[in-house]
């Protein structure tokens, strides 16, 4: 399989603080790739490095077999980012909303409508095009902030906690839509704090603490490190914090 | 070109749909300028009542100005203004009826000069002529040649036109306030980070706001309120096609200035507060709270405004239908536009990373 997210020696340093430490990892085409830690582990500044929007203090990242610093056009459009934020426009329908950020690579005329469609429709947010985005639910929002990044059919996308503070059902669809579109040859990069989530849907996961992977394997292969028989019952929770410990992590960002 | 549609159209979308900021700006245009060209209707028109001046006199028989008589009321008459022979009315008495404006009183060997308190620089500017043709009496007489001197003279507009004008420019400059849900929109969610993750670069982002903002703004003030104000409180905007042409031009300019507070602040509120601040300084400065005609300011601080050139160029298109004050105002503008432009996308994709 080819290898999609490609990380050598991956530093990045605040204030000579490295929050990122020599990361190293190979994501390959197909997977979900789950990446668990902390507060303050280093997940989210190794995302938004892989996404380009922050600068590596050292190391190389490459996508798709590209550089992103010498080659981050050939790279953008080939990732679809779903921040934890909501990043939508309230005073926008859903359907404007995912035009004008699948507008945004480029897709333009009928072809800008079909994929405005498909993306509702695959979010289930099809009878609610017309809505303004500001009257949706929690859940509704969450669908449509998926929607956004959608659009422009990226090779890899990026879940950053992307059920946080919704209801059961709309975190079931979610887990089941990411779980569709890895099935049609997506690549996904997942995080969160929630063990039975990165269970579920991840084939691969990595733990980071203090901006280094502790450990990095299938869910199986991280409850064995931890089993002390091969019949023990453990959950993810418990290698979680097995492997990072229970100390409380108070994290001011950046 | 594809991008920069869609993003301006959906920007255009928020800022429509935030229809009480629009309507509040063109009513509040409307009536700023009724209130204050009503309020301020008798300065301003006070100058265009005394355009029918007339100046009495009295020639005593034997008079030693008897001699440059004729050569005095031809004089004032070329000027435009009436000269009236009285024989023996009592001056004041003229003045107070609104008779005459100045009346002259001359005798054997000097004369005697009666004016209205309210026209005191009308009466010493006859004072100043008649002690010149005394002093060439006084000499060689013959070869006396009047050469008038051409003033200066400024064409006072109407108050309608010179407040409609003014506030229409000043409501014009805070047109980026137009830009407000936009920015509301954004802060409120990680939507920079989406752009920023998009293959679209930070002057997409920028020109779309600008776009959207400025085709509103020429809308909503540049048209719709501008013709408001022409229908509702007949005021005239001068030369109409070079008059819309540098609204249209200054409407532009401004967004871009009035963006890049936006932009570099990021919080609305502080943004807004910052630019209306600055811009009623400028206005102060600049004309737009006080006539221009007869502020306190020096010159070289009205310069300094941003208004200085453009409220000039429009009121002069009015009353003269021409200015020299146009070219400089056009200058200034592009200026603006661009330095602003320059500033705003730098800003903007400086922000992005890698």
């Amino acid at each position: 399989m080819k290898t999609v997210v490609k990380l050598d020696g991956l530093i990045k340093k605040y204030d000579n603080r490295a929050v990122v430490d020599g990361l190293s990892l190979e994501i390959r085409e197909g997977e979900i790739f789950g990446l668990l830690g902390p507060n303050g582990a280093g997940k989210s500044t190794t995302m938004n490095m892989i996404c380009s929007l922050l600068k590596p203090t050292a190391g190389k990242i490459e996508l798709f077999g590209h550089d992103i610093r010498t080659e981050n056009s050939k790279v953008k459009p080939m990732i679809g980012y779903i921040p934890q934020d909501l990043a939508i426009y309230g005073n926008l329908k859903a359907w404007e909303n995912v035009e004008l950020f699948t507008s945004l690579y480029g897709i333009k005329g009928q072809k800008l409508k079909d994929e405005i469609d498909r993306s509702l429709e695959f979010v289930g947010l099809s009878d609610k095009r017309d809505s303004f985005a500001k009257t949706f639910s929690g859940g509704m929002k969450r669908r449509l902030n998926i929607a956004c990044a959608l659009g422009h059919r990226p090779k890899l996308l990026i879940f950053d906690e992307p059920t946080v503070g919704i209801d059961p059902q709309s975190r079931n669809f979610i887990l089941e839509k990411i779980k569709d579109v890895n099935r049609d040859g997506t690549t996904v990069i997942y995080t969160s704090h929630y063990m039975e989530e990165v269970e579920a849907i991840c084939t691969r996961v990595a733990i980071m603490d203090n901006g280094k992977i502790v450990a990095i394997g299938t869910t199986e292969e991280l409850k064995n490190m931890v089993r002390k028989t091969p019949d023990e019952d453990v959950s993810l929770e418990e290698v979680f914090l097995t492997l990072t410990g229970k100390k409380l992590r108070d994290y001011v960002e950046g | 070109m594809s991008r920069l549609f869609y993003i301006a159209k959906n920007y255009l979308k928020l800022i429509l749909r935030s229809k009480a900021m629009i309507i509040i700006t063109v009513l509040g245009t409307i009536m700023v300028v009724a209130a204050l060209s009503s309020t301020f209707r008798t300065i301003l028109n006070e100058a265009e009542k005394d355009t029918d001046f007339t100046i009495g006199y009295h020639m005593e028989e034997g008079s030693r100005y008897s001699i440059a008589e004729d050569l005095l009321v031809d004089g004032f008459e070329e000027e435009g203004l009436t000269v009236i022979k009285y024989k023996d009315e009592d001056p004041e008495e003229l003045i107070k009826n609104g008779d005459v404006v100045v009346f002259i009183d001359f005798g054997k060997d000097s004369y005697s000069l009666t004016g209205d308190k309210q026209k005191q620089i009308d009466t010493r500017i006859i004072q100043y002529v008649l002690y010149n043709v005394d002093s060439a009496m006084n000499g060689e007489f013959g070869t006396v040649k009047v050469e008038p001197e051409e003033l200066e003279t400024v064409e006072t507009p109407s108050a309608e036109d010179y407040y409609g004008i003014v506030q229409t420019v000043y409501f014009i400059s805070l047109c980026a306030v137009f830009l407000t849900p936009i920015f509301i929109n954004e802060r409120k969610g990680n939507i920079a980070m989406r752009f920023k993750v998009s293959s679209a670069t930070g002057t997409h982002s920028y020109l779309g706001k600008i776009t959207s903002c400025v085709l509103v703004s020429w809308a909503a003030q540049t048209v719709l309120a501008t013709g408001a104000l022409v229908l509702l409180l007949g005021v005239h905007i001068g030369v109409p096609p070079v008059s819309i042409a540098l609204l249209m031009l200054a409407t532009a300019a401004f967004c871009a200035f009035g963006t890049l507070f936006f932009i570099i602040f990021k919080n609305p509120a502080v943004s807004i507060g910052l630019l209306f601040g600055i811009l009623w300084f400028a206005g102060l400065v600049g004309g737009t709270f006080e006539t221009y005609m007869y502020s306190s300011f020096s010159e070289s601080i009205k310069r300094l405004s941003p208004y200085y050139f453009l409220n000039r160029s429009l009121v002069e298109l009015t009353t003269s239908g021409s200015s020299e004050y146009l070219l400089p105002c056009i200058a200034e503008m592009v200026i603006i536009l661009a330095v602003s432009m320059a500033l705003g996308i730098l800003i903007t994709n400086k922000k992005k990373e890698v």
